[in-house]
C-alpha cells in the first residue's frame, strides 16, 4: 500500500493478511492427530454413516490423506458461506445435525484450518443429494502468504460428475509429516466417543438391507496404503470384535446344534455339541461376542481407553439381536429384553465360582431364515414374534450354547487366574548378588550407636516372631488338609468294626472289638475342634458373632476332653444378644481353645481337688466381655503384662527327647496370637483379679456390634 | 429277599467296601455293594446294565478324586441323580424307579447342604457318614424301607392302602386329592411326597417324642421298659403303611380315638401328670411323667422343642420360623424358651421376635461383683 494514497472517506476498515490462515492453523490446531479427528467430527456433524480415512504413502512426509464420507455434502451456497467463511456462524445456527439430530462434535470452524495444518494442498469434492453434480474446490495453502490480502486469493471451483449420491471427499496432499500405524490408531481413539456401532447380521449385509435400528450409526475406518496395497488399521469391528474375550458362533443343522467357541485371549478353539430338542427349527445361525467387564483381563491386550469405550457401548448396544430373513425383529436384543433367558440363568463353575453371564456381556445376533413364514410368525402388533414352540426352542438353543461356551471360556480364565496366583506366590525375589539373610543384614547394620542398635535388635526380634508365626501357619494349613482326609476314613473304620462285631468270633475278640470301638469314638472327638475351626475358615467373611453361641459351641467341642481330664466347666451369662463387631468365626475358636489349653496346664500343675474353669460373658458400656478363669497355679503379678509377650512361656522348654508336639505347643506364642487377634478388632485383653475360688482370670473386651451393623447382617 | 443297594464313592475301594460292610451287618435284610465312580457315560451305562441287581443307590456327594483307572467324575452327583430320574420317567432304558440316597463325610454336611435347595428334590434321604455308625440300625431300617416302599408304591396307588388305614377320614382330604390327581406321577414323586409331606413332619402322623409329649411321659431322661409296654398297648394307633419301618410314627387321630374310648375324656383337657396317672392306673405301668421346670407355665404338654425334643405346653412354646412351602396339614414347630433365648434369631418366627426380645431383657440379670 502506498503511504501517500490512503483513502479514509467513510472511515477505515479492517483488512486481513493471508498469513493469518497459517497462523490460525498452527495455533488453533496443535497436533496432526487432532487435526484429522476434527475432520472426522465434521463428517459426523454432516450426518455421515461411514467415514473412511486412507493414508496413502505416508511413511515419509509428502503423502496423501483421503477422507471420504457419505454425509450430507455441501452445495455451492454452503461451500461459500460455510467452508470458505472463516469463523462462520453455521454451527451457532444449527447446534444439532439436521437428520440424526447429533450434537455437534466439531469445534467451531476448525475444519478448514485442520486441512491446512495437515498438508499443503487440499481438494474438496462434495455433493448434496439434490445437486445433479458435485463441486470440486482446490486450495493451495502456500498461496496464503504474508503480505498478501486474504480476499485477493482465488481458489478454482468446478462442477464434476461423481459416482456417489451425497457426501464429501477431502484430498489432502503434501502431508507435512509422516503417518505411522500408531499415529493412525491414535486418531481412531480420539474419535471413539462418536462411534455408534451397527451389528448387522451377515444376511442383512448381503441383502443390502439397512436395518431398522441402525439409522444413526457412525463408523470410522482407518486404512493405510503403500505401494498400491491397502490394509485396515482401525475400525469399530476391530475394536469391539477383535477384543472380545470370546467369540461364540453357533449353527443348527438338521435339528442338531453345534457351537464353536474361539478365544484368542485364553487359547480356546472348541466345538461344542448343543444338546436339546430343536425339532421345530430349520436354519439358525448366531454369532455372539462375549465380554467381561474387568479391565484386569484386558490389560496388556487392549488400551484402557478402548476398553472404556466398549464398556460404555455395552450399556446401549449389548444384547443379542434377532434377525429374520435379514430384517431385525424388535424388541429382541434391546436393553431390558431377555428373550434368551440369560438373566434367569445363574452360572457357576464346578467349584462354585461365579461366572459373568448377563445380556450386557454379549454383543451379537441370531439370524433365522424362514422365507415361507412357516416356522415363526409376527404378532399382529408387529412387535416381536409369537412365542410358539419354535421360538422357545430357539431361545433354548442359544441359551444352552452360550452357557456351555461361557463356562468353557471361564474355566480357562479361572485356570489362568489360579496359575497367576501360584506364579506370584512362588516368585520370590532372588537377589542373586547378596546371599545374606535379612537377619544377617540387620546384624551387619549395627554400629556403635547404642540406641540404633537396640532398634535393630527390636527389628530382629519381630522378624523371628514372624518366622515362627509363618511356621505355625504352615502347619495349620497342613492340618486343615489332614483333617479333611481323616474324616473320609472314619466311616470306613466304623464300618469295619461294626461288621466284625457281628461276625461269629470268640468272646475275647468281641471284647477287643468293643474296646476298639470305644477308643475310636474318643479319637473322633479330637478331630471335632479342628473340624469346627477349619469348616469356619471356608467362610472368609466377617460377621457379628454372638459370644453365647460361641461358648455353647466351644463347650460342645471340648465335652469329651473335660470328662477325660475331670475338669468342671461353669458358664454364666448376663444378657442374651452379646454380638461382637464383625469378626471371623474361626478366630474365636482359636482364642477360646488357647485360653483353655493354658488353663488345663495350669490346673495340671496345681493339682487342686477339683479342677474348675468358669466362663462369664456379658456386655457393658458398648463392649461385649468374656472372662475366662481357672483354679490352676495362677500367674505371679509381675508377669501379668508379660504373659502376652511373644516367646514368654512358663512351660518348661521341651527337653531334647520330648515329642515334636510338645516343642510346638510350648512356643509361648499362644497368648500373643490371642492378643493380636483381639487388638486387631480394637478390643482389650488383660489379666484381672479372679472371683473367689479361682486363681487366674483373663478378661476380653470387644466392641459391641451396633444396631446398624446387626441390621446389615440380618439380625 | 434282601434289599440291595449300590453305593458309589470316589474314595479308594478298600475304604468304601468297609463302610458298605458296616451297613450290611444284617445281610438277610440289607446288603450294600460299594463301587468306585466312573466317567459319565460309563457310570450311566453301568447303572442301566445292573438295574435288576439293585433296589436303591447311595451316592457320595463329592466325587473329586480319581478312581482306580485314573478317571475323575466329570459331573456332579446332582446331575447324575437328575439324569437317572429322567431315564426313569422315560421308562425306556430304566424300567423301574428306586430310591437315590446322598451321603457325605463332610463336617456338618446337612447344615451346608440345606442351603442348596435345588438339590433337595433329587434325593430320598441325606446322611452324614457318621450316622452310618452312630445311628446304625436306624439307617439300615430306613434304607431297607425306602427300597421296599418304592416297590409297593410302584404297584399300589390307592392312598388308604399305601398308608394302611381303613379309616379314610383319618387322611386329610387334600392328601387324598393329591393322590387322585397324580395317579400317573412317577413313583419317586409319590414317594417323596409321602415321606416329606405326610410321614416325616408333624401333622396327621406324629413321632415318638411328640407321642410322649401328648401322653405327658418323660422319655428324655430315658426310656424305661414300661414305655415299650405302653407302645404295645397302643399298637392300634401305630402307623404301619409305607416307610413305617424306617420312620416310626403314630396316627394322631387314632390316638385321640383310643384315649376317648379308654378314658372317656379328651386328651387335651388333662395335664401331664393326670394323663400319666390314668395310664399307670389302667395298665398297671410305672411311667414317669415329664417334670416341668420353673420357667414353664403349665404342664398341658402338646408340642415339643425342635432342638431338645422335650415336651412343651403351647403357652411355653416359642414358634420356630417355618418353611412357607410346607403342606397345609403340617403343624408348626416350636422351641422351648431356654433354647429360643440362645438360638439364632433367624430360626425364630418373626411373630415371636419382639416377645423374645422382651423376655431377653427381663431375664438379663445384673452382675454383682
Amino acid at each position: 500500500m502506498d503511504e501517500k494514497n490512503l483513502d479514509i472517506t467513510g472511515g477505515v476498515r479492517f483488512s486481513v493478511d493471508a498469513g493469518i490462515i497459517n497462523r490460525l492453523g498452527k495455533e488453533l490446531v496443535g497436533r496432526a492427530e487432532t487435526a484429522v479427528s476434527e475432520l472426522v467430527k465434521n463428517s459426523y456433524d454432516a450426518d455421515a454413516n461411514n467415514v473412511i480415512l486412507n493414508f496413502i504413502n505416508t511413511d515419509k512426509e509428502g503423502g496423501t490423506l483421503i477422507i471420504t464420507d457419505d454425509g450430507l455434502g455441501m452445495n455451492l451456497f454452503e461451500l461459500i458461506n460455510g467452508f470458505m467463511r472463516l469463523s462462520s456462524s453455521d454451527k451457532i445456527h444449527n447446534p444439532v445435525s439436521p437428520i440424526y439430530k447429533r450434537q455437534r462434535a466439531g469445534k467451531k470452524g476448525i475444519g478448514r484450518f485442520a486441512t491446512q495444518r495437515l498438508g499443503d494442498r487440499l481438494t474438496i469434492i462434495s455433493k448434496t443429494k439434490d445437486s445433479p453434480k458435485a463441486l470440486k474446490l482446490d486450495v493451495e495453502w502456500d498461496k496464503y502468504k504474508t503480505d498478501v490480502e486474504l480476499d485477493s486469493i482465488y481458489n478454482p471451483v468446478i462442477e464434476i460428475d461423481v459416482d456417489f449420491i451425497n457426501g464429501t471427499k477431502l484430498f489432502i496432499d503434501g502431508l507435512r509429516e509422516p503417518w505411522s500405524e500408531p499415529q493412525i490408531k491414535r486418531v481412531f481413539r480420539y474419535v471413539l466417543d462418536l462411534l455408534q456401532p451397527d451389528f448387522l447380521s451377515n444376511q442383512s449385509v448381503q441383502l443390502n438391507i439397512a436395518s431398522k435400528d441402525s439409522i444413526g450409526y457412525f463408523n470410522v475406518n482407518c486404512l493405510k496404503s503403500s505401494n498400491g496395497e491397502t490394509h485396515a488399521i482401525a475400525n469399530l469391528d476391530r475394536l469391539v470384535f477383535d477384543h472380545a474375550i470370546g467369540v461364540i458362533e453357533g449353527y443348527l443343522i438338521d435339528g442338531k446344534g453345534l457351537c464353536e467357541v474361539v478365544s484368542e485371549r485364553f487359547n480356546i478353539n472348541d466345538s461344542i455339541i448343543v444338546d436339546g430338542d430343536f425339532s421345530f427349527l430349520k436354519d439358525v445361525h448366531f454369532k455372539v461376542y462375549y465380554f467381561i467387564y474387568n479391565y484386569d483381563w484386558y490389560e496388556g491386550f487392549l488400551p484402557k481407553m478402548e476398553y472404556n469405550r466398549i464398556e460404555s457401548l455395552s450399556n446401549e448396544h449389548s444384547g443379542i439381536k434377532l434377525y429374520r430373513n435379514g430384517f431385525r425383529v424388535l424388541p429382541y436384543g434391546e436393553v431390558g429384553n431377555d428373550w434368551v433367558n440369560i438373566e434367569k440363568t445363574s452360572l457357576k463353575t464346578s467349584d462354585n465360582a461365579y461366572v459373568p453371564f448377563s445380556n450386557i456381556n454379549f454383543f451379537g445376533f441370531v439370524e433365522i431364515v424362514d422365507k415361507s413364514g412357516e416356522v415363526f410368525e409376527e404378532t399382529s402388533s408387529r412387535e416381536g414374534l409369537i412365542e410358539n414352540v419354535a421360538f422357545r426352542q430357539l431361545s433354548l438353543f442359544v441359551n444352552n450354547a452360550l452357557r456351555q461356551a461361557t463356562l468353557r471360556i471361564n474355566s480357562s480364565r479361572f485356570s489362568e487366574k489360579q496359575k497367576k496366583k501360584e506364579g506370584e506366590d512362588s516368585r520370590k525375589k532372588f537377589n542373586k548378588n547378596d546371599t545374606r539373610t535379612t537377619k544377617q543384614k540387620l546384624e551387619d547394620l549395627k554400629g556403635t550407636d547404642e540406641e540404633k542398635n537396640s532398634i535393630i535388635d527390636d527389628a530382629i526380634y519381630q522378624l523371628e516372631e514372624s518366622e515362627m508365626l509363618r511356621v505355625l501357619a504352615g502347619i495349620g494349613l497342613n492340618i486343615a488338609e489332614f483333617t479333611h482326609e481323616i474324616r473320609q476314613f472314619i466311616p470306613s473304620f466304623n464300618g469295619s468294626i461294626n461288621f466284625l462285631i457281628h461276625q461269629d468270633i470268640s468272646k475275647q475278640a468281641k471284647e477287643s472289638l468293643l474296646n476298639l470301638k470305644e477308643n475310636f469314638n474318643r479319637f473322633k472327638t479330637y478331630t471335632s475342634y479342628l473340624d469346627h475351626t477349619i469348616s469356619q475358615n471356608v467362610n472368609r467373611d466377617k460377621q457379628p458373632l454372638n459370644i453365647l453361641k460361641l461358648v455353647d459351641e466351644f463347650k460342645e467341642i471340648i465335652k469329651y476332653e473335660l470328662t477325660g481330664s475331670s475338669i468342671n466347666l461353669i458358664e454364666e451369662h448376663y444378657g442374651y444378644d452379646l454380638f461382637t463387631c464383625p469378626m471371623h468365626p474361626s478366630e474365636w475358636a482359636s482364642i477360646l481353645y488357647n485360653l483353655y489349653t493354658n488353663s488345663k496346664k495350669a490346673i495340671n500343675r496345681a493339682q487342686p481337688n477339683e479342677g474348675k474353669i468358669k466362663i462369664v460373658c456379658g456386655k457393658e458400656k458398648g463392649k461385649v466381655y468374656l472372662e475366662f478363669m481357672d483354679n490352676g497355679d495362677g500367674i505371679p503379678s509381675k508377669y501379668r503384662d508379660r504373659v502376652f509377650d511373644a516367646f514368654f512361656t512358663t512351660s518348661t522348654p521341651a527337653s531334647f527327647d520330648a515329642s515334636k508336639n510338645e516343642s510346638v505347643t510350648g512356643t509361648g506364642l499362644g497368648l500373643k496370637i490371642v492378643k493380636d487377634i483381639i487388638i486387631a478388632y480394637n478390643g482389650i485383653i488383660e489379666v484381672i483379679e479372679p472371683e473367689v475360688d479361682y486363681k487366674t482370670c483373663f478378661k476380653i473386651e470387644i466392641p459391641e456390634a451396633s444396631t446398624q451393623i446387626l441390621e446389615q447382617y440380618g439380625y | 429277599m434282601a434289599i440291595n443297594y449300590y453305593y458309589f464313592d470316589d474314595d479308594p475301594k478298600p475304604t468304601i467296601s468297609e463302610t458298605a460292610k458296616g451297613l450290611s451287618i444284617f445281610e438277610d435284610r440289607l446288603k450294600v455293594n460299594a463301587f468306585q465312580h466312573e466317567k459319565w457315560d460309563d457310570q450311566v451305562s453301568f447303572i442301566i446294565e445292573q438295574q435288576d441287581s439293585f433296589d436303591g443307590l447311595i451316592l457320595d456327594w463329592s466325587l473329586n478324586n480319581k478312581n482306580q483307572k485314573g478317571d475323575i467324575a466329570n459331573y456332579n452327583v446332582e446331575a447324575l441323580a437328575q439324569q437317572l430320574r429322567r431315564l426313569i420317567i422315560e421308562n425306556d432304558r430304566l424300567k423301574k424307579d428306586f430310591p437315590i440316597v446322598l451321603c457325605s463325610a463332610n463336617y456338618r454336611f446337612n447344615e451346608v447342604f440345606c442351603k442348596e435347595v435345588t438339590g433337595h428334590d433329587l434325593f430320598d434321604a441325606i446322611y452324614e457318614k457318621d450316622q452310618f455308625d452312630s445311628e446304625q440300625s436306624v439307617v439300615i431300617n430306613q434304607l431297607e424301607d425306602l427300597a421296599n416302599g418304592y416297590k409297593i408304591i410302584s404297584l399300589e396307588k390307592a392312598i388308604e392302602r399305601l398308608l394302611n388305614t381303613t379309616a379314610k377320614e383319618d387322611i386329610d382330604y387334600r392328601i387324598i386329592d393329591f393322590f387322585e390327581n397324580n395317579k400317573e406321577a412317577p413313583t419317586h414323586e409319590l414317594a417323596r411326597f409321602l415321606l416329606n409331606s405326610v410321614i416325616k413332619p408333624t401333622g396327621i402322623l406324629i413321632d415318638e417324642y411328640l407321642l410322649a409329649s401328648r401322653l405327658g411321659i418323660d422319655i428324655i431322661s430315658g426310656r424305661n421298659k414300661d414305655w415299650t409296654s405302653l407302645l404295645e398297648i397302643i399298637d392300634s394307633t401305630k402307623y404301619s403303611g409305607v416307610f413305617s419301618k424306617g420312620w416310626n410314627r403314630w396316627w394322631m387321630s387314632k390316638l385321640d380315638v383310643f384315649w376317648e374310648k379308654t378314658f372317656e375324656k379328651s386328651l387335651g383337657s388333662l395335664n401331664g401328670n393326670e394323663r400319666v396317672m390314668l395310664l399307670n392306673e389302667r395298665f398297671n405301668l410305672n411311667l414317669d411323667s415329664y417334670k416341668v421346670s420353673k420357667d414353664d407355665k403349665n404342664s398341658f404338654f402338646w408340642v415339643k422343642c425342635k432342638k431338645t425334643n422335650r415336651p412343651l405346653a403351647l403357652e411355653d412354646a416359642v414358634l420356630a420360623s417355618s418353611d412357607y412351602l410346607q403342606a397345609p396339614w403340617v403343624e408348626d414347630e416350636y422351641y422351648s424358651l431356654n433354647v429360643a433365648l440362645r438360638e439364632d434369631i433367624s430360626k425364630i418366627h418373626p411373630i415371636e421376635k419382639d416377645r423374645i426380645k422382651k423376655i431377653k431383657a427381663n431375664y438379663t440379670s445384673t452382675r454383682i461383683k
